[in-house]
């Protein structure tokens, strides 16, 4: 029963529209050696002095996979870079429908991951041309941002110079007052824009 | 039971039953009175995860289902109408499978992530495997259950499912709670089950209880409103009025 079982299980996932295909990495931004080196260290507490911070593991991993990480004071420079406004630098947000809807980067282009064939005729003719693009998703624990990236990268060649991912994601761009995109991209609608005029943040918002 | 009659060497298993049957009896009123007290954690599920956005709706499920649940545990730890106690059971059982299944079936993006915190599988093509099979496997066991097909079978494959599953989610809460460090009851995480994300505690009640009544079925002869209790098996003893309508064994 549990074979009869399995193999149902696999049928179902083959004709579901959502189903996950066996053969591709989905996650290829691994996440073992260096997290659970440090977690070890901090069980024992032997050599907590020796840890390093979590943006700075996280760089160190970002940078075995060939990616860049790109910090708040960075990003909040790309985001006024007036390159922008020509797809010079873009931002793409690695989160699923929901997430991206609910509020986005303004102007940020989308591309999950898990169902690329859904997305990658909005993007990859921006990311050819783009001089620098910023991956983003919640931050955090979040890879999706990373698995985008190398995901994207990988599948239609781009220069890895101009590959950025910013670690404090949307939660952190949302804490920093930052303005926010909701609904479809450029949809004008935003939120956020009072808090962010306040702190002179909202010039480079693109409606 | 007849068992006690026939055969002294029962016994103890007949304790055993009754002892594990006053634990799930207690445990599931525990489950519905902590809802009773909190039910604002419960209207949050219901509406969050259950997706019942309508107020009403989804006010009188937050006023009725945690008193049935005490109802419930009343009914199991008296002993009472036990046919009817393992069909709720059962159709209990399958309810919950089929909504979990279905749910990491429907976002099995999420559900990799999920698995893939465990740090228990390196393999790409195993991760995919398991994100793939998994969820639809726990639906289609669900489904045996509402329809009564292969019960003890069918129990038996969702036992070798909640053992190991349990002991993973609570290594990873010792895990969250030695490196924060946190209470244990205080850690809350999405351990991928299906229903966000939970305290600790409140899951191992739950996974104990989820795992008691599949003992309960794998051990129970209850036959009510099933289709076909027994695949391959054809003698099993009948209680009071079996609502059997297997061709196989209808026809004895």
């Amino acid at each position: 029963m549990a074979v009869i079982g399995t193999a149902l299980a696999f049928a179902a996932n083959a004709f579901s529209p959502r189903g996950l295909d066996l053969t591709k990495n989905h996650l290829p931004f691994s996440r073992l050696t260096p997290r659970v080196a440090v977690a070890e260290t901090n069980l024992t507490g032997a050599v907590a002095a020796k840890t390093n911070s979590p943006m700075e593991l996280l760089s160190a991993r970002l940078r075995e996979h060939g990616l860049q990480l790109a910090d708040s004071n960075q990003v909040v420079q790309f985001f006024h870079d007036p390159r922008r406004e020509v797809d010079g630098v873009i931002f793409i947000d690695a989160r699923d429908d929901d997430d991206y809807k609910a509020g986005h980067i303004p102007g940020a282009y989308h591309f999950y991951h898990f169902y690329p064939e859904n997305y990658l005729t909005n993007v990859v003719g921006v990311c050819l041309t783009a001089q620098q693009i910023v991956f983003y998703c919640n931050g955090g624990d979040c890879d999706l941002s990373a698995d985008a990236a190398i995901t994207l990268r990988d599948s239609i060649g781009i220069p890895k110079e101009r590959v950025f991912v910013y670690g404090g994601g949307m939660n952190e761009w949302t804490t920093n007052g930052l303005p926010i995109e909701v609904g479809a991209r450029n949809s004008g609608d935003l939120t956020n824009v009072v808090k962010a005029a306040a702190a002179g943040k909202v010039e480079g918002a693109r409606p | 039971m007849n068992m006690t009659a026939s055969t002294g060497k029962r016994r103890p298993l007949d304790i055993a039953a009754l002892l594990a049957r006053w634990l799930l009896g207690g445990l599931f009123i525990y489950l519905g009175v902590s809802k009773v007290l909190h039910p604002e954690d419960f209207l949050k599920l219901v509406r969050q995860q259950l997706m019942v956005t309508n107020p009403s709706l989804s006010s009188l499920i937050v006023a009725t289902a945690p008193w049935l649940e005490v109802l419930y545990g009343l009914l199991v730890l008296s002993g009472f109408a036990r046919n009817t106690a393992v069909l709720l059971a059962r159709w209990w059982l399958a309810c919950v499978f089929i909504y979990m299944g279905l749910h990491k079936a429907l976002h099995p993006d999420r559900f990799l992530e999920l698995v893939q915190q465990y740090d228990m599988v390196t393999s790409p093509f195993r991760l995919n495997l398991i994100g793939a099979a998994l969820p639809w496997f726990e639906v289609f066991c669900g489904l045996l259950l509402l329809a009564g097909v292969a019960v003890r079978g069918t129990a038996l494959n969702l036992i070798a499912l909640l053992v190991p599953f349990t002991l993973i989610v609570l290594k990873r809460a010792l895990f969250i709670a030695a490196t924060k460090p946190m209470p244990f009851c205080a850690v809350r995480f999405d351990c991928g089950c299906g229903a966000g994300e939970v305290y600790i505690c409140h899951k191992l009640v739950e996974n104990t209880v989820l795992l008691l009544l599949a003992l309960w079925l794998l051990t129970s002869r209850g036959r009510q409103l099933c289709l076909c209790f027994s695949l391959f098996r054809r003698r099993e003893p009948a209680l009071k009025e079996p609502a059997v309508l297997c061709p196989a064994e209808s026809s004895r």
